[in-house]
């Protein structure tokens, strides 16, 4: 594999898969070359597409109403689903872009890894239980329960929507170039044969041909990290401190890579990338949908518990890589052209495969690149086809009654529409800059959907217009503060200074989403708001005890 | 459903969410003490902490990560 092909695999696969990681911004738009193929990645990539191929055509058979499609008739075990959990939210670009970060800025580059673990634990503290027991298929159901179902559905379908689409744009554009380079095909080739596959698992095998796409996908990122972290330690005599002296023995800056402040110098700055990471979890609406594919809170929790401890487990394999490119790779001269690393910062990781496990561990590495991208394509898939079938179809055209074998069509066909639609963005959005839109998902979720989930299941107080104020400004105090940032106003427009200096705005922009939902709930007086507190009291034990009785009461 | 049992689940219920937001109020203040590494009050974890070379920054990390999964776990234990 040439660097060149190097490079731009790991700068694609950065923005392409990582909301909360945007390393890679600007490499993404450049051309890209028809490049000589790795033969070991595409042999295990092969056999990755054969084997989730036959999972889908398996699962087709097992999918035969609305309820196998969104969730897999609720069928998936808890261990199963917190394993395809952590295959939707663990990304390539966790392991390629935050192993970039610490051989460039060696524990600030550890943030990130904090950052992406954070939200589980308020997911199974706060969410989880009420999320389960209150919906159905995707978390606008949950809020639909209480607040008026027209309009609060809207308001999710927008988050939603809002979220997927600028996800599918970035996981497209990254796809794209990534097979580009290890087939050599022409980019929209690549971005259709992309949009083909994911049509094809998602239509044919719904959630549960996604669950097991993410299940593998999983299990081959965490061997990979594994085995990797484990030749790393072998070369140090499994001594952690040993490479820790090693690295900064290594590094330019010495001993200042193993403690805070190269990257970072400034609290804020900080505490904008763990807020926008920790709460864009509790609003992804492709993560929440999977606590319904299980059969019972018990197993939900389950699931977020094992995602959890797979997540845990894999950043901390990577606190090991991530020090091992500083060892290793800095030893090696003939990695670097005028002092800079073959391929820039972010195809460390790939280079350190390369060192400690030969040309055989490198092209694993990208065939399980790879697969990242389908799965969370693929979970992103079946969300919004959710959104615009279960929420817009039957939840508002139909008014909660849709003809069954109807809704499964649509369903189908919104899916196949949806695949269309990314690999049209995927062209359309071919040479533009669209770092922006990999950190845009998270603020919005934290700003959008995480505001108004958290007070309709936590505060009787709130209210339909409330709850739609706060999302609408949420959304709004984000797209605006992203686009006056960093990332738009200097790297996009071009301007000298951002006029906002933060590239992740959620720290500000959630607190004016709760403030506002709180504000406009308090001075609703209006008939509807009457009947969204007293939902709040009829709901309550439904909430807790998962039982019938309160929902028959409550009002729409 | 009788009033006074749903009296109680009520009750039950208020109790459940306030050990929810315990939970969720300690796991915030110790994510929260990222923060500190880049302050005056935290300068301290970011010297070498029980080795010669392991800063108590990366303890701090890998730790909150241990902490976390165990807070999960014993969260499901007391829910049981």
């Amino acid at each position: 594999m040439t660097n060149r092909t190097t490079q731009l695999i790991v700068a694609a696969l950065t923005l392409a898969v990582a909301p909360g990681l945007t390393l890679a911004a600007g490499a993404i738009e450049g051309s890209v070359e028809q490049q000589p193929v790795n033969t070991t990645a595409i042999i295990m990539f092969m056999a990755f597409v054969l084997s989730t191929l036959g999972i889908s055509y398996w699962s087709s058979k097992q999918t035969r109403s609305s309820s196998d499609f969104y969730t897999a008739g609720g069928n998936i075990s808890g261990v199963q689903n917190g394993t395809a959990i952590a295959g939707d939210f663990m990304s390539a670009a966790s392991f390629l872009g935050i192993s970039g970060l610490m051989f460039a800025y060696g524990f600030d580059g550890l943030i990130f890894a904090i950052g992406a673990m954070a939200g589980w634990p308020m997911l199974l503290f706060l969410l989880a239980k009420r999320i389960r027991n209150m919906g159905s298929y995707t978390f606008t159901d949950v809020v639909s329960l209480r607040l008026d179902r027209t309009k609060i559905r809207a308001v999710g379908i927008g988050g939603t929507i809002t979220v997927v689409v600028m996800y599918l744009i970035a996981q497209m554009v990254g796809a794209g170039k990534l097979i580009q380079l290890l087939f050599g095909l022409p980019y929209e080739t690549a971005v259709i044969t992309v949009g083909i596959l994911v049509i094809a698992y998602v239509t044919f095998g719904g959630m549960l041909a996604t669950t097991w796409v993410q299940i593998i996908k999983a299990v081959l990122l965490l061997s990979g990290a594994t085995v990797i972290a484990f030749l790393v330690m072998m070369e140090v005599g499994f001594s952690f401190d040993a490479l820790l002296a090693g690295a900064a023995a290594n590094h330019p800056k010495g001993d200042a890579v193993l403690s805070a402040g190269v990257l970072y110098n400034d609290p804020i700055q900080v505490a904008t990338v763990l807020v926008s990471m920790a709460f864009g979890i509790l609003g992804l609406p492709h993560i929440l949908m999977r606590l319904f594919t299980v059969a019972n809170i018990k197993e939900a929790k389950q699931s977020v518990f094992v995602a959890s401890a797979l997540i845990g487990y894999f950043y901390l394999a990577l606190i090991i890589i991530g020090f091992g490119t500083i060892y290793l790779l800095y030893q090696n001269p003939e990695l670097f052209v005028d002092g800079k690393i073959i391929g820039g910062g972010n195809m460390v990781a790939i280079h350190l495969a390369n060192a400690v496990g030969g040309d055989l561990l490198m092209g694993f590495m990208s065939a399980v690149a790879f697969a990242t991208i389908l799965a969370v394509v693929a979970g992103l898939t079946v969300s919004g086809a959710a959104a615009i079938s279960h929420d817009l179809y039957a939840g508002i055209i139909c008014k909660g009654e849709p003809d069954a074998a109807t809704e499964l069509r649509i369903t189908r066909i919104t899916t196949v529409a949806i695949g269309i639609i990314a690999i049209a963005l995927g062209i359309l959005f071919q040479k533009e800059n669209v770092a922006f839109l990999a950190t845009m998902p998270m603020v919005v979720a934290a700003s959008v959907n995480f505001p108004v989930l958290f007070m309709a299941l936590f505060w009787a107080g709130t209210t339909t217009r409330g709850a739609i104020w706060g999302a609408v400004v949420g959304l709004v105090a984000s797209v605006v503060l992203i686009v006056i940032g960093p990332q738009v106003w200097v790297s996009v427009l071009g301007n000298e200074q951002a006029l906002f200096p933060y590239n992740y705005p959620a720290l500000f922009t959630m607190p004016i989403a709760f403030a506002v939902t709180y504000l406009v709930s308090k001075a609703d007086r209006s008939e509807r708001a009457a009947i969204d507190r007293q939902n709040y009291h009829d709901l309550l034990i439904r909430s807790e005890y998962g039982t019938d009785q309160a929902l028959e009461v409550a009002k729409h | 459903m009788s009033d006074q049992r749903e009296a109680d689940q009520r009750r039950a219920i208020a109790a459940n969410v306030r050990q929810r937001f315990v939970f969720t109020g300690i796991f915030l203040v110790l994510y929260a003490t990222v923060i500190l590494l880049y302050t005056e009050a935290g300068s301290w974890l970011n010297q070498p902490l029980f080795s010669d070379h392991i800063s108590g920054a990366i303890w701090l990390i890998a730790g909150l990560i241990a902490v976390f999964i165990a807070m999960e776990k014993l969260f499901l234990v007391l829910r049981k």
